[in-house]
């Protein structure tokens, strides 16, 4: 229940709200009990859908919801997104900095993005059953993660440079040839995916 | 001429560090990184990063509140009513009024039970400590599939470092590594645990150490691996408990973790039913060992 309870309270930002979302998110699990599947992912998976659907439904009706164009239209030029992901040994930062940081780069993360990195982060999700929580294709997921990372490393990269620690971009990632074919394989599907939006 | 293995691209390192590779493919993917410290770099990056939301969205996400899930508890109470169980008196008086009753199926009766003991497991308030969960589950994660990992390679585990080979020298191995006054002994024989090998690993941090071992007279490597990482506690597990044995209970291999010593340590063996005990035994006495 606190799983359900945090996701909810990340979705609508106040308590009030994310108690009434938890009640009729049970409500509706337990009236579809019977289509519920046990697989690897346990029944949290599950639960996360039916509280997308219920905030979507009946909270957001109010708001725009972003659709899987607009989010294209929101990455595509922008100069913030889509670059080289930075590095560096965050575990050398003091985590009491990194934690506000971190926490307002994260309330600041357009909402899709925001969902797709608590389902990844805190609730340990894979990315196809992240994909089935939010009834969107992998390779969305996989483009609102990439770019979520890319944004919270970007933002955190100024408070490494005032520890002085050095901050490199990762590099051009190298050409296949020669690659793992087997361990390509598989990323190609997530890849081909992505390029179906 | 050997074909160098290419480096590999961003996705390929965060579905790597994510967790979402199979076993052969992680292994491809750890061969392919070992010829590129840049790669190694940004995987542990997106790691530490991972935890670090999961740890910054859990500390300012306020708890449950009491009443709701007393609320929610009643309203699974509720649907124990079945003409198909045995269970006696309903009280529907004390569920909300919007809340309708359904003549529930037998199927529908087990499913609700399973959601039930799902919200009841997590609403019991855990005052056991050993039992709490103290690692966000991508760690967790992380650390099963390296213990996977490294199990079934440890012929070519760190060959190239130079790290003792005996138990007896780990200690001061370890204490020059990761810089620390002492560390126990690491010579887990009385337990049935034959050191094996270590080396350094970027989990849980970039200075972290991890050890290997099997079980002593069986070298099939099969449910007989036991994994001790070992880092410096510089904070960042500052919400682990000191002193205490926290026993992981969403790992699906048995996993303790305990900070003492100015280290912080994580074991994890196989998952053999014969394994859990042995593994409380090692975390007993590394945890209570004199520093």
């Amino acid at each position: 229940m606190d799983s359900v309870y945090r996701m909810a309270h990340h979705l609508s930002r106040n308590a009030e709200d994310a108690g009434d979302l938890v009640q009729e998110t049970y409500l509706r699990a337990l009236k579809a009990e019977t289509r519920f599947e046990l697989r690897d992912g346990g029944v949290r998976p599950w639960l996360f859908k039916i509280l997308h659907n219920v905030f979507y439904t009946k909270i957001a009706q109010a708001k725009r919801r972003p659709t899987p164009s607009e989010d294209i239209d929101q990455d595509a030029g922008s100069d913030d997104w889509g670059q080289d992901a930075p590095a560096w040994d965050l575990a050398s930062l003091n985590w009491e900095y990194v934690d506000d940081r971190l926490k307002r780069a994260i309330d600041e993360l357009p909402d899709h993005y925001r969902n797709v990195l608590l389902l990844w982060a805190v609730e340990g999700l894979k990315y196809r059953e992240i994909a089935e929580v939010l009834d969107t294709p992998l390779g969305t997921v996989m483009s609102r993660l990439y770019r979520a990372r890319a944004i919270l490393s970007g933002r955190l990269s100024s408070l490494a440079r005032e520890h002085g620690i050095a901050v490199k971009p990762i590099e051009e990632s190298g050409s296949n040839d020669g690659a793992d074919s087997a361990a390509d394989a598989d990323l190609d599907e997530y890849q081909n995916a992505s390029k179906m939006e | 001429m050997e074909k160098q293995p290419s480096k590999p691209s961003f996705d390929e390192l965060a579905a790597y560090a994510d967790g979402e590779l199979d076993a052969d493919k992680r292994m491809s993917m750890m061969r392919r990184m070992s010829a590129d410290p840049s790669a190694t770099l940004q995987t542990l990056h997106q790691q530490t990063l991972r935890e670090a939301v999961s740890r910054s969205i859990c500390q300012h996400t306020p708890a449950t509140p009491a009443d709701l899930r007393a609320r929610i508890e009643q309203l699974v109470d509720s649907t124990d009513d079945s003409p198909n169980t045995q269970s006696g008196s309903t009280d529907r008086s004390a569920v909300a009024g919007r809340i309708g009753f359904h003549r529930w199926t037998p199927a529908a009766v087990a499913a609700a039970l399973l959601l039930a003991a799902t919200i009841l497991f997590f609403a019991t308030p855990r005052s056991d400590p050993s039992t709490s969960t103290v690692l966000a589950a991508s760690l967790v994660s992380q650390f099963e599939n390296r213990h996977d990992d490294c199990a079934r390679m440890r012929e070519q585990l760190y060959s190239s470092q130079s790290f003792p080979v005996t138990a007896a020298e780990l200690p001061s191995a370890i204490e020059q590594t990761i810089q620390v006054k002492a560390c126990p002994s690491l010579d887990l024989s009385e337990f049935g645990y034959r050191f094996w090998k270590a080396g350094h690993c970027n989990l849980p941090g970039q200075d972290g150490v991890h050890l290997i071992y099997n079980t002593t007279g069986d070298d099939s490597g099969k449910d007989t691996a036991l994994s001790l990482w070992i880092v410096k506690d510089t904070g960042r597990f500052d919400h682990i408990k000191p002193g205490q044995l926290h026993r992981i209970e969403s790992a699906s291999y048995p996993m303790i973790v305990w900070r003492h010593g100015g280290m912080v340590c994580f074991l994890i063996g196989d998952a053999a039913v014969d394994q859990v005990d042995r593994v409380d035994q090692v975390a007993d006495y590394l945890a209570h060992a004199s520093y």
